[in-house]
């Protein structure tokens, strides 16, 4: 079956009659994308970030106790391919030799991009129970330590996400989470991600969070042990432990924002901050401004966003934002002092 | 260590601008979605906007189409009967003259006001062929 139709079979199979408890829901994020990079040089493109289609609900077993599920998939608006590999793979096809008037060998060699053939990725998807005590779920899916974050990161999904900056922005596979009801505002997350192999330096991994969490003030306290060797993104010689700390404060029409993170894989332990402020100038016009810097991901990575959003409606706005990434490592050919510059609209239901 | 005694000082100077409570403002389903957590948005209602209130007001329609399809179906007899379809009652009786038509039609009356006690209102009143050449009125109505 191809992935393409995978989300509209599983609709599918949800009865007509359940779907008084679904919610679809999406975003389409695409923008036109200056690019100027030291390593690449200057283009421009068409992006998509993080554009997605998902579909939620429940199940009443009782009273007390439900049946939770999320089904959520990234789609490429910009070119509707997922998974592209940037990595040509060459391979000659022909061959031909001629001998008069000179005697030559033609090789012709054929470059193909593999991948790319998926319209649709995972994203967030598991299967759950809620109930008086709390809410227990399954699946593949961000963290209690990613969500940490909360919306400080007032520029996530796009190139000035804070991910090229601090670790930690991990979606687990093979992850089972449960999450306390909140008690004055506060809940507790704990998730263990099980790593499924038996092989040297994989061990399982943990993450958990405390969140206080009101309209006012957000802070929030996580922690991540191990779980990017168990969830396979990266393999390190020891486990990893990543400390993480966060708070949002509303003041007015100002959203203050501010993450400071500590990491440590037995290589690399450094600490990481980001400061983050929007100004709702009125119920249109938002101004953002961004910095984030630390060791953990590249030597000396500082990254800086300044943005804007117009609201046209509700669910609808233009979006601006121009982000410069810089580093320092020890190839200073290769070093990072990067702009981008983009214009895009962003629709979401 | 400087870095760190700053940030624990700023978030405290922070922490004492607290405004009061309120209940988070419902956002768009995406972005309730993204929080994986369904007590964030147990008091928003998507039923009734943008896609979602589209495709539950057409899912809505198809449900009820399909439950007066599943109604039984009302049985074809000679004599006056009633017949209850939910809480609509049906009485019917066949004449094959005007004064017949008089007839049947009083005592059909008759018979309604002997299964509603506070009265009924009439919801539709059918003339149908019968095999026999005769025809047959069929009284729907609902009690008060």
């Amino acid at each position: 079956m191809k992935k393409a139709l995978l989300p509209l079979m599983i609709a599918s199979l949800v009865p007509a009659t359940a779907f008084a408890d679904i919610t679809v829901y999406g975003k389409a994020n695409v923008a036109l994308q200056s690019t100027d990079k030291n390593v690449g040089g200057s283009y421009t493109e068409v992006v998509s970030n993080a554009s997605r289609i998902g579909l939620k609900g429940s199940e009443n077993v009782n009273d007390d106790l439900k049946v939770i599920y999320q089904f959520e998939y990234q789609t490429k608006v910009d070119d509707g391919s997922n998974s592209l590999s940037s990595t040509p793979s060459c391979s000659a096809t022909s061959k031909s030799t001629t001998v008069t008037p000179a005697a030559t060998t033609t090789t012709t060699t054929t470059c193909s991009i593999s991948g790319g053939s998926q319209t649709f990725s995972q994203r967030n998807i598991y299967v759950g129970l809620k109930g008086t005590g709390g809410t227990a779920m399954i699946g593949m899916f961000d963290t209690p330590f990613k969500l940490a974050q909360e919306k400080v990161d007032l520029f996530n999904d796009y190139v000035g996400d804070i991910q090229t900056v601090l670790q930690g922005e991990t979606r687990a596979k093979n992850i089972v989470q449960y999450s306390t009801p909140a008690f004055s505002d506060i809940t507790v997350n704990v998730a263990y991600v099980n790593a499924e192999k038996d092989a040297v330096n994989v061990d399982n991994g943990y993450s958990a969070s405390i969140v206080y969490n009101t309209k006012a003030i957000y802070l929030a306290l996580a922690n991540d042990s191990n779980v990017t060797n168990a969830s396979g993104a990266v393999v390190h010689t020891t486990d990893t432990d990543i400390l993480r700390a966060v708070g949002r404060f509303n003041v007015g029409p100002v959203v203050l924002g501010a993450m400071w993170e500590t990491y440590d894989n037995g290589v690399i332990d450094e600490d990481g901050y980001m400061l983050s402020a929007q100004w709702n100038v009125n119920d249109k016009w938002a101004l953002k401004v961004q910095n984030a810097s630390s060791d953990m991901v590249q030597i000396g990575t500082d990254q800086t966003s300044i943005g804007a959003d117009y609201k046209l409606t509700k669910a609808a706005k233009v979006f601006g934002y121009y982000t410069m990434v810089e580093d320092e490592r020890a190839a200073v050919a290769s070093r990072a002092d990067d702009k981008y510059l983009a214009v895009g609209l962003e629709l979401n239901f | 260590m400087w870095v760190k005694l700053a940030f624990i000082s700023v978030l405290t100077l922070l922490c004492s601008l607290a405004l009061a409570e309120e209940k988070p403002e419902c956002g768009s389903a995406v972005d309730a979605a993204d929080r994986l957590v369904p007590d964030s948005d147990k008091h928003c209602d998507y039923t009734k906007t943008g896609l979602n209130g589209v495709i539950h007001k057409a899912l809505s329609g198809k449900k009820n189409a399909g439950e007066e399809v599943a109604e039984p179906k009302v049985q074809d007899v000679k004599e006056k009967k009633i017949e209850v379809v939910a809480d609509k009652l049906t009485a019917k009786g066949e004449f094959n003259s005007s004064q017949q038509l008089q007839a049947v039609k009083f005592s059909l009356l008759e018979v309604a006001a002997g299964q509603c006690a506070k009265g009924f209102v009439l919801e539709s009143e059918r003339y149908l062929p019968t095999a026999t050449k005769a025809m047959k009125l069929e009284l729907t109505y609902q009690c008060l």
